[in-house]
């Protein structure tokens, strides 16, 4: 039916499109998993993240590896402060559950519409930065999505070893699966919190920075990417980060197929066909972690 | 001075109060225990005591250092470590991991392979399964586990939630024998049980708590030979 080039184009095309879903989701999944918070703003830590980039290309002609770093660092901080601010004092308290999504929910209206006033409605769009393809047997990637590619795995590869062998990371996945034996560990549980949710943040923002030369960036562009994380939570296990990493790549690589096979108007109607069936089949998603 | 001094003890679940005005001590490198039935209170107690419950009022001292304000964290920081019910483990985490988890505050990290020698001496079984998922583990190596996390904490006094709860007496023997083992180390063990035999002949003074409040006290032979201990708890 296709050439095995134009199917291996496409797959490439998924894992790329599938290392910003991963970074999307995976911090997604850790505040739901460990914090019970289901951070309805984080599609705006992409946002920002996105816009951090675009000004630090534009304005001061960072290269994208440079500006997508400045917005991890930046909203990091941005993540860190909105978790002490906003979720801090309400969590714990009665009725926190509902009320920590009211907060992102309002948060998220909040800063799309800053984003409205400040930068403006306009489609905001980079040039090429890095000129030209790279070219193996046929298959052909811009030397801009390669740099989306490898920025993003590292940065996978970095949060699989943080939570798989450092302290900290080890600490955040205990949290999770049993927060008063954490607590009796020694682990500062709210303290934990603010790291982890800086670092959320800063992996959406990741996403959002390492997409800013491809894609527009708009005040609303994190939606799109909410939804998706929430649907690759939900496929990989609510919590589990290993399981953000396969769904992500995953459904990065299923979307690119059914683009090509069918068209890309009906990708995400796909998508979450296939979160229906794999739900189905394993209620937990691949990876669940919760017990209970 | 005691090791651990609490006095005036209350302790709340919500509007309802759970712990009524306990008084109690521990002396450096003693056993005591604290028994009743279930619902008693004693897990509220040991939850009050490390900081978990944090709606609690009257004074801890633990070392000296009053102790009622702190969070789990620092009590945790000072030696006071405490082995839940069902040894608070990570199911989804390596035998491995859980023992590193133990050590998680800096002062134990650096410890990390003395005491994981230790615990592996305590428990060869958990040596051989360091790799499995700890919630794979049967009950009985759950509650070692849960033991070894513990002591990973290089605790000055160990507090044990039931240690010996839902297992085969042969393994209640074994739990018991390791909390001697750990005795010995000069740590000293804070021990609640509703197995009021095997707790008061480890113990040297004991505790009988009844609907939140402490109803007798003393050393363990006299409580052994106490009518209402007898008739109430060893079934004589």
């Amino acid at each position: 039916m296709f050439d095995l080039d134009v199917l291996i184009q496409q797959v490439v095309y998924g894992l790329v499109i599938g290392s910003s879903y991963v970074l999307m989701a995976a911090g997604f999944s850790l505040i739901w998993g460990m914090m019970g918070v289901l951070n309805l703003a984080h599609g705006e830590f992409y946002m920002l993240g996105a816009y951090v980039a675009y000004y630090a290309s534009s304005l001061l002609g960072f290269n994208p590896i440079i500006s997508s770093l400045a917005a991890i660092l930046a909203i990091f901080f941005f993540g860190v402060l909105f978790e002490r601010s906003l979720l801090s004092p309400i969590y714990g308290k009665p009725g926190w559950e509902t009320n920590t999504v009211l907060v992102t929910v309002g948060a998220s209206i909040f800063l799309q519409n800053v984003a409205l006033v400040v930068f403006g409605e306009k489609y905001k769009g980079l040039p090429q930065y890095f000129e030209g393809d790279l070219e193996i047997w046929k298959i052909v990637l811009s030397y801009d999505r390669l740099v989306v590619f490898s920025v993003g795995c590292f940065l996978i590869a970095f949060l699989w070893y943080f939570m798989k062998y450092t302290r900290v990371g080890m600490a955040m996945r205990a949290i999770s699966q049993n927060r008063d034996g954490a607590s009796l560990a020694g682990v500062n549980v709210r303290r934990i919190f603010y790291v982890a949710f800086g670092l959320s943040a800063a992996f959406a923002a990741a996403a959002g920075a390492l997409l800013a030369p491809i894609f527009f960036v708009y005040p609303t562009v994190g939606t799109g990417p909410l939804l998706m994380a929430f649907a690759i939570v939900i496929f990989g296990g609510l919590g589990s980060v290993k399981g953000a990493i396969y769904a992500g790549f995953l459904v990065g690589v299923f979307e690119s197929l059914i683009v090509l096979i069918v068209s890309s108007a009906w990708k995400d109607v796909f998508v979450f066909i296939l979160v229906i069936i794999i739900l189905t089949a394993r209620p937990r998603g691949l990876f669940g972690i919760r017990e209970e | 001075m005691a090791h651990l001094r609490v006095e005036g003890l209350n302790g709340y679940y919500g509007h309802s109060q759970i712990l009524w005005n306990l008084s109690f001590k521990a002396e450096e490198e003693e056993v005591i225990a604290i028994v009743g039935s279930n619902g008693a209170g004693k897990t509220t107690l040991l939850k009050a005591l490390s900081g978990l419950l944090s709606a609690r009022s009257g004074t801890i001292e633990f070392g000296g250092q009053r102790i009622d304000r702190f969070p789990p964290h620092r009590i945790v920081g000072l030696g006071l470590s405490q082995i839940p019910e069902g040894g608070g483990i990570f199911p989804f985490m390596t035998v491995l991991e859980n023992l590193k988890m133990g050590a998680f505050l800096p002062s134990n990290w650096k410890k990390i392979s003395k005491n994981l020698e230790f615990v592996f001496q305590l428990f060869p079984d958990l040596r051989e399964r360091k790799h499995q998922m700890a919630g794979t583990l049967s009950g009985g190596e759950r509650q070692m586990l849960g033991i070894g996390k513990g002591l990973m904490a290089s605790p000055k006094l160990l507090m044990m939630d039931e240690p010996s709860w839902g297992l085969a007496p042969k393994l209640v023997l074994r739990v018991f024998d390791t909390i001697h083992e750990i005795k010995r180390r000069k740590v000293t063990i804070l021990l609640v049980e509703q197995n009021v035999y095997h707790a008061l002949s480890m113990a040297s003074r004991a505790y009988v708590l009844e609907n939140g409040r402490i109803v007798l006290e003393g050393a363990s032979e006299a409580l052994m030979g106490n009518e209402l201990v007898q008739r109430s708890y060893l079934g004589a």
